[in-house]
């Protein structure tokens, strides 16, 4: 009988505040609540405009001798010494890296957007760009209503993103990504941290997708770090699911190593 | 300058450490630079994200040893030819694979000569 009593209590708590009003506040930077992307009917005519990204699309490597040569990351001070130390341990390990994260965990930006095997897809709403990232099922905004970056961005594998067209080009600025992850093996960025990305469709082939990223810290990177992604797009592929504890063979032990069962 | 040339030492050899194929999780666990054959049976396929699985019982110097293989992404396999129907249990199948450092029974895979003769990936 009190378990019973116990039960009611705590559902009635939890249905309390459905039943009030949710509102957050205008996103920072918009002058009118309307031009909000969460005001998207009415609106989608708009869309028309925008280039065709229809389809999925899959990280393409050339690593031919025609291949464009990609920078280096050059990072300075401590985060230099941090590199340098991983990777002589892992030449002292005959090769084999150590990682701060358990694979089923994903690598956030801006390594999210460089993966191979995964494909992508890119949705157009109003006042939104929304990526599906088939790897960890990950979904990534981008927000074009002309909302700013809030003053405090909690920091996460996404951070905050905001963009806007310039002609077929998507411009994108992205904070806040957290400071714990790896921006390539080894190497991690501050805080200061801003991806800023170029994404549009190449001029000489319509079904290849370039994202010219420019990444920037103050704190960690001697120069900026540019790097140039393209995608071949799949016409009528689709994502497939991507549970990651569903089919885990590879945990990562205490010591940081990768397992395989 | 001697710092310098630590750096170029480290970038140089790192580079040669990566992999194309490196996404869910580091490859630096395959000896990726050797390939070795692995005549066998199939025991298990498993066709889902983030990596597709072969299991295997393989004839290795006249004993059965059972070898896990680990594949790419399943979409990624589509764009080499791969679907979840190329192989079943109780085929026979003989297996390119990239071992595990370790000298444990795995591998990543390479290719595959399917029970009709027809290959898939990388059979050299």
């Amino acid at each position: 009988m009190r378990l019973s009593v116990t039960l009611l209590a705590g559902l009635v708590l939890a249905a309390g505040p459905a039943s009030a009003q949710i509102s957050s506040p205008v996103p920072e930077g918009l002058a009118n609540a309307e031009d909000s992307a969460g005001f998207a009917k009415g609106r989608y005519h708009e869309l028309d405009a925008l280039p065709d990204w229809g389809g999925i699309w899959f990280v393409s490597f050339n690593r031919g001798p025609d291949a464009e040569p990609q920078a280096e990351l050059q990072l300075k001070g401590d985060y230099l010494m941090r590199l340098l130390e991983w990777q002589a341990e892992v030449r002292a390990n005959n090769g084999v890296e150590r990682r701060p994260r358990g694979n089923c965990s994903p690598p956030g930006l801006p390594r999210i957007m460089m993966l191979p095997q995964y494909p992508y897809e890119f949705l157009f709403t109003p006042g939104r760009v929304t990526i599906n990232q088939e790897a960890w099922m990950q979904t990534r905004t981008i927000w074009t209503d002309g909302r700013g970056h809030p003053e405090y961005v909690d920091p996460s594998y996404h951070g905050h993103s905001i963009g806007h067209w310039e002609g077929d080009t998507l411009v994108v600025e992205t904070v806040g990504i957290s400071a714990e992850l790896e921006i390539d093996d080894g190497a991690t960025h501050s805080d200061q941290f801003v991806l800023e990305e170029r994404i549009h469709l190449s001029p000489d082939d319509p079904n290849v997708l370039v994202n010219e990223m420019r990444m920037t810290d103050p704190e960690a990177f001697a120069e900026p770090w540019l790097v140039t992604t393209r995608y071949t797009r799949d016409r009528h592929g689709t994502l497939i699911e991507f549970q990651c504890s569903q089919n885990d063979r590879n945990p990562v032990d205490e010591e940081g190593y990768t397992q395989f069962d | 300058m001697k710092s310098t040339m630590k750096h170029m030492f480290a970038a140089l050899s790192f580079a040669a450490l990566a992999t194309p194929v490196a996404a869910h999780h580091s490859y630096s666990m395959f000896d990726m630079q050797r390939t070795i054959v692995l005549d066998a049976t199939v025991t298990q396929f498993r066709w889902s994200n983030p990596h597709a699985f072969i299991r295997v019982s393989a004839d290795v110097d006249g004993r059965t040893e059972e070898w896990s293989i680990e594949m790419t992404s399943p979409n990624n396999l589509v764009q080499e030819g791969w679907t979840r129907r190329s192989i079943k249990q109780g085929d026979r199948v003989q297996l390119y694979v990239h071992p595990l450092r370790s000298g444990a029974q795995g591998g990543a895979y390479s290719g595959i000569v399917l029970p009709d003769g027809s290959t898939l990936g990388t059979v050299e």
